[in-house]
């Protein structure tokens, strides 16, 4: 009897046992990264990256893979499996990323909301369906995207491709159907952004690197970016079966110099105003790399406390060295994690090595009728560069193509080009240009545009701030360099992108998103001129109406008048109010004037004239 | 609106601006003259205050440390740097370098001018700007403000003040802006070099425009779009007062919000702000008060109406850009200067404010006059008075013109005495209407036959001319228009004179009969406005200075101008004489003067009120008389208000004003020099930086003052 209970006891436990193991396979099926990327500019800024990686082995093409949720946020799944989203990039973002100092960031942004979009080949209605995501998207991150409308979205040809693995049919990346792309830069990234961004993470601000978002110390950074992308990528090497990654990435650009009396120092207590106390139960790792590739050997900072293991690797453009703190070993070992860097000496200014390819865009021109764009690119290297340049119009500024000029030292530069004219209230100008960079030199992108004068409707309330214009996009295949790392096809942690030795890289550019005044009509005038137009039209309508539509019949005097007539005469002149009438009855008898025009206005100017004749 | 349809009322109208049309025009005149000068009395114009409210003044603390400690360090490394170079030059390279490690993105701007007339010495000349930008950490480089301080040589600085203190002023604040965290819009520091051309080329590079006079290398950097400017000139001492400066290039002034920024924030400051180097009056509505608004009104008018900029700021205003220029004035005598510190706490204001505005500057007003610190003349204000003066001109054409079409009176004639007293009772109302029936006037007039005035008429208006030319060449004189003796023995001669011009027949008809003279006048003017560049081809070849091939250059246009009446009389085929009707003439140049007048006034009300001023009186009484005595005073009148004339009397001002001590005879002689000086700078300005004051006074101007000239050429 008792070994009976025993052996079901055993069963049981075996049953269990089974269901654990299950369910933790199950449980494999996703994973997420934490994972920081701090690394210091010689612009004596600093820059922290964070990244939140969530991979998920399901294939993204069977919409009944998003009924359960582990690892994935809910809300966002939810809308990506209802409008068939394939692939999905959204940053918002504070400030402008300046290459020129800063070098190449992880994930490029725009200033202000940006919003593009691979859907799936099974969409047919592309249009509509980009619609209703814009405004579920707005709801879900408190951002105005909903003003992602026809006039501000545009379907790129050639520099939006997809990032993660495309689906067939076999020309889907080539085509521009499928993908939408919409910027507002007038939507800066504020607190209210990052509340439902964070709650997209599995720990949300709970636990782990995500404790440090405290707003106000983010929003007190030169530059500041949210970004989320979601794509299809491969489960394994081999790419036999699919997963999805989600990647959420806040990136933070801080002066250390100007906080630190004239020293580079940082740390993570001083930036965001608390230590790391804990990690992510739920992340795989969770980990903190430092770029110092720059500190060789030591003689300029020194990392404290010291990291969990020093990574070096030979590229080819020199040794790039990482040191790298393992979060829970380090919690464990202190209680509280605060990294920072002390440096020997003072920061001093100087020139800074250029990245390889950088822009400037900027009006040209002034007053409010015409005015241009015009766009620098540089390349600093010795070779060629093929780059594809998009730039994005409003209707307003209706630009004109045959303005579009490539100029390189005086030389005009050939170009093919993609060039969807803008439509005045319904559509924005889309230009994509694909051309070559001679090397060491600077090329010149411009165009010219006429300002358009609005309705006086169309205004928003602060009308004479001016309007914006998107940032231009440029895209190229750059040479890896130790001095940048961006995600390529096959990297999802930032532990992969910063180890990865691909030779050439992908690289996106956003330059500055650009103000531009209309003609804007003085507002309170319209007030001044409803007043005067009336008092015009009082004075002068009145006379002329009646002068042009009387008719005037000439009257014989010499007529005689009846008997009641006269009475009636005599009666009209002491009763003012029985005129009306009166002369109305004269006009059956006698030839009196007549108006053609019914207005009481005409009726008594009858009468006038009647009795200037009596 | 009975006018347009009662054919009664007009003829009323018609005879009584023929009737009353000369003491109605000199009475507009005189009001509008009175009237404009009246307005800087203090009842008269209106308090300032702020309409954009998003400035918020002084609403918060200065972030500047007590005593401002960096601000003498600066003052004291820049003192050491200049002694340590031989020119005493502001050294570019250590300012570069000072601003570069404030971690500011520092750039070097060069640019070349290359002298518009063809001078034997100094072809090219190269300059380089240092412009600093400080990245607003609340925003994308999307809106800029710009502090500037020109870069000057010690010889510059013999002739205008240092601009030390402001160079270090700049350093200091850009140290202290680097530190604090509300920027939105970025600040550009901008150092310029050979004053305004160094402003002009950094400005054409910003915005892409090029000049061909001033080449502008291309910018490295930019910023987004500029929302306002603040130029300093600031000696390296204590300060007595602060005085600000407005007028751009061709009268343009900057939005009146940016000036009562500066005021107010100067104020609370406790440091003097000033217009004109005068300081407001204590009591304004005092009669003393009265005259020193006044002088303070029309001294600031004498240099919007030039045309060219007061400071570096003048020529941000071209690219819609509000600017103006903080001068720091210091004295040697006296205790009550005021530290740089409170300056710097005055910029430091300012440029905060600056960063609150969420628009650019469009409320308040862009046209306006100031009598002192704290009160302004709006464009509604100065316009009626304005208006008055021009209106004075163009009624007396319209007399004209009803003169030479004078079939209105015949109908009219019986009806005159009757309707004479209701005419007289509305007299004054009714010049003002008919002087919108003008163009009514000339629509009904081109098809029908011209008859002979009727005798009845033309006696009375002779009368009436007899009478009022009393007053007239008194203006003629003065200038002015005051009341003074007027020579008797002229009135008989001129009666007799008028009464036989009056009864002559008119040889040619219609307004093409004027039309030699008028094109005549604009060729001379093209002639005018292309000479200088023309002439200047021949300068080195002539071993001459520039300026005086300038000036003799324009004195010969001027009298082939002059001759050109002598030239159109030339006796031919009597029938194919050019025969102008002296009042076709004179009617046509009233009405081009109004218009051009007008149009003037929109955008330089200064230049137009001056021209109005001396134009109008002399252009009213210019006729064809055989009076020699009556000929010579006209013709001297109408040459001291031609363009030339109004050129020199400027220029005996600008004399008199600067060293007042010297004999008429002194200040005659240093007049000559001056108006070479300041023609040759109207047209520097006109090819460098696109002023239009001197396309203006050859366009506009002298036509129209070509055409006074010809009457009394005219037969009569």
């Amino acid at each position: 009897m008792a070994d009976y209970r025993h052996r079901e006891l055993l069963c049981q436990l075996f049953l269990f046992l089974c269901c654990l193991f299950v369910s933790f396979e199950a449980a494999k099926d996703d994973e997420f990264f934490e994972e920081l990327y701090i690394k210091p500019f010689h612009s004596g800024h600093v820059s922290f990256y964070f990244q939140f990686t969530t991979k998920w082995n399901i294939s993204l093409q069977d919409a009944d893979n998003f009924q359960h949720y582990r690892l994935f946020p809910k809300s966002l799944g939810d809308v990506l499996a209802t409008y068939n989203v394939q692939e999905l990039h959204l940053t918002q973002t504070q400030g402008k990323w300046r290459h020129q100092s800063w070098g190449y960031p992880v994930e490029d942004a725009p200033a202000g909301a940006q919003l593009w979009v691979w859907f799936k080949p099974t969409v047919t209605d592309v249009d509509k369906t980009w619609k209703d995501l814009v405004n579920t998207l707005s709801g879900l991150f408190c951002s105005s995207l909903n003003f992602l409308d026809a006039k501000a979205t545009v379907a790129p040809r050639w520099s939006f491709r997809p990032r993660g693995i495309s689906p067939s049919p076999k020309n889907y990346a080539a085509q521009s159907t499928y993908v939408r792309y919409g910027a507002l830069p007038r939507e800066i990234v504020c607190t209210e952004n990052l509340t439902p961004w964070k709650k997209l993470l599995p720990c949300d601000s709970k636990a782990g690197l995500s404790t440090l978002f405290k707003a106000e110390k983010l929003h007190d950074s030169y530059y500041h970016s949210l970004g989320m992308h979601f794509r299809p990528v491969c489960a394994d090497s081999s790419c036999s079966s699919e997963a999805v990654e989600l990647t959420q990435s806040l990136s933070l650009v801080v002066d250390a110099v100007v906080n630190n009396n004239g020293y580079q120092n940082w740390a993570m207590r001083k930036v965001f105003g608390q230590s790391l106390s804990s990690h992510c139960p739920l992340a795989t790792h969770s980990k903190i790399f430092v770029d110092t590739s720059d500190n060789q050997d030591k003689e300029r900072f020194t990392m404290s406390p010291a990291p969990t293991e020093e990574q070096s690797s030979q590229q080819s453009t020199g040794v790039h060295k990482l040191a790298v703190y393992d979060i829970p070993a380090q919690v464990k070992e202190r209680r509280v994690l605060n990294v920072g860097a002390n440096y020997n000496a003072k920061f001093e200014y100087g020139d800074i090595t250029s990245p390889p390819v950088y822009a400037h865009r900027y009006i040209t021109g002034y007053g409010l009728e015409k005015g241009g764009v015009s766009c620098l690119i540089y390349n600093t290297l010795n070779t060629p560069m093929p780059i594809y340049y998009m730039d994005t119009l409003p209707w307003f500024t209706r630009a004109f193509f045959r303005s579009v000029n490539i100029d390189n030292k005086g030389r005009e530069v050939p170009y093919k080009v993609h060039y969807v004219p803008g439509r005045d209230r319904e559509r924005s100008y889309h230009l994509e240009l694909s051309f070559t960079l001679a090397p060491r030199s600077v090329t010149k992108v411009s165009l010219q545009f006429e300002r358009a004068f609005l309705k006086w409707t169309e205004y928003p309330p602060d009308a004479n701030h001016g309007f914006y214009i998107n940032s231009a996009v440029i895209s190229l295949l750059l040479p890896a360099d130790r001095t940048f790392a961006v995600p390529v096809h096959n990297t999802s942690t930032l532990q992969q992108i910063l180890s990865d030795e691909t030779s050439t890289k992908f690289i996106r550019l956003y330059t500055e998103s650009l103000l531009v005044s209309l003609p804007t009509p003085d507002f309170s005038m319209p007030y001044n001129v409803i007043c005067l137009a009336c008092t015009v039209v009082a004075i002068a309508f009145g006379s002329i109406h009646n002068l042009t539509t009387r008719r005037f019949i000439l009257l014989d005097p010499s007529k005689k008048k009846g008997l009641v007539a006269k009475i009636k005469g005599f009666l009209q002149r002491s009763k003012p109010e029985g005129r009306k009438e009166e002369s109305k009855g004269d006009a059956d008898d006698k030839a009196e004037t007549e108006s053609e025009s019914g207005t009481g206005e005409n009726s008594i100017g009858d009468g006038d004239l009647r009795q200037r004749k009596q | 609106m009975g006018l347009l349809t009662d054919t009664k009322q007009r003829q009323i109208v018609l005879r009584m601006i023929l009737r009353y049309h000369q003491r109605l025009s000199i009475l507009l005149y005189i009001v509008g003259l009175v009237w404009f000068l009246a307005l800087a009395y203090r009842p008269l114009n209106a308090g300032t205050y702020f309409s954009e409210n998003a400035l918020l003044p002084g609403l918060v603390e200065s972030d500047l440390p007590h005593g401002f400690p960096s601000l003498n360090t600066y003052t004291d490394l820049l003192k050491a740097e200049i002694s340590k170079d031989k020119n005493r030059r502001a050294p570019k390279e250590w300012i570069f370098k000072q601003l570069q490690s404030l971690g500011l993105d520092t750039y070097r701007h060069n640019f070349t001018i290359k002298y518009p007339f063809k001078m034997a010495i100094s072809q090219d000349l190269n300059g380089e700007n240092i412009f600093a930008i400080l990245r607003a950490r609340r925003g994308a480089s999307t809106e800029a403000l710009v502090m500037s301080v020109p870069l000057r040589s010690a010889a510059a600085q013999n002739q205008r003040t240092s601009t030390d203190g402001g160079i270090a002023l700049m350093l200091a604040l850009a140290s202290q802006f680097r530190k604090n965290t509300f920027w939105a819009k970025d600040v550009i520091f901008l150092l310029s070099e050979f004053e305004e051309v160094g402003v002009q080329a950094w400005l054409d590079a910003y915005h892409e425009s090029s000049s061909p006079y001033v080449i502008a290398d291309d910018l490295p950097a930019r910023s987004g779009a500029i929302q306002a400017a603040i130029n300093l000139e600031l000696p390296s001492e204590n300060v007595r007062y602060l005085n600000l400066k407005l007028e751009g290039l061709n009268g343009q002034l900057p939005n009146l919000d940016l000036f009562n920024l500066a005021v107010k924030l100067s104020r609370r400051e406790s440091v003097p702000a000033t217009l004109q180097h005068r300081r407001d009056p204590h009591d304004q509505e005092s009669w003393e008060g009265y005259q020193h608004t006044l002088r303070t009104m029309l001294k600031m008018m004498w240099t919007q109406a030039s045309g060219a900029p007061s400071g570096n700021h003048g020529l941000f205003h071209r690219f819609h850009i509000e600017a103006l220029t903080i001068e720091g004035v210091h004295k040697k005598k006296g205790v009550r200067n005021v530290p740089l510190e409170q300056v710097a706490r005055v910029v430091e204001g300012v440029f905060r404010s600056l960063n609150n505005l969420l628009e650019r500057f469009h409320q308040s007003f862009f046209f306006y006059i100031l009598p002192s610190t704290d009160r302004y003349i709006s464009i509604g204000l100065y316009m009626p008075p304005f208006a008055l003066m021009v209106v004075a001109g163009v009624l007396k054409a319209l007399a004209l013109w009803i003169m030479t079409h004078s079939d209105v009176e015949d109908t009219t004639d019986e009806k005159a005495p009757q309707d004479e007293t209701e005419e007289e009772k509305s007299a004054s109302g009714e010049g003002e209407q008919g002087e919108e029936k003008e163009t009514d006037d000339q629509g009904d007039g081109k098809d029908k036959p011209k008859g002979d005035t009727s005798p009845l008429l033309k006696r009375q208006s002779s009368g009436d001319k007899s009478k009022e030319d009393t007053p007239e060449e008194e203006i003629e004189e003065e200038g002015e228009g005051e009341q003074g003796d007027l020579p008797d023995h002229l009135t008989a001669e001129d009666l007799a004179d008028l009464e036989d011009q009056d009864f002559e027949p008119i040889a040619m008809t219609g307004v093409l009969s004027v039309m030699p003279v008028v094109l005549m006048s604009y060729l001379l003017g093209l002639m005018a406005y292309t000479a200088p560049y023309v002439l200047t081809n021949f300068t080195p070849g002539l071993k001459m200075k520039t300026a005086d091939v300038i000036l003799y250059g324009i004195l010969a246009v001027f009298s082939a101008g002059l001759a050109y009446p002598y030239l159109m009389n030339r006796k031919t085929a009597h029938e194919d004489r050019i025969v102008s009707d002296w009042r076709l003439v004179k009617c046509v140049g009233l009405i081009v003067q109004g218009l051009t007048l007008f149009a003037v006034s929109l955008m330089n009300i200064s230049l137009a009120f001056f021209m109005a001023a001396v134009s109008v009186p002399v252009s009213m009484a210019v006729k064809p008389t055989r009076n020699i005595f009556l000929r010579t005073i006209l013709q001297l009148a109408l040459l001291i208000v031609s363009p030339m004339g109004v050129l020199f009397i400027a220029a005996v001002a600008n004399t008199t004003m600067h060293n007042s001590s010297l004999g008429l005879l002194a200040v005659l002689w240093q007049a000559i020099d001056e108006t070479k000086q300041l023609l040759f700078l109207l047209l520097v300005d006109q090819y460098l930086f696109y002023s239009w004051t001197y396309t203006l006074a050859s366009f506009a101007f002298l036509p129209t003052w070509l055409l006074f000239w010809a009457v009394p050429f005219c037969d009569n």
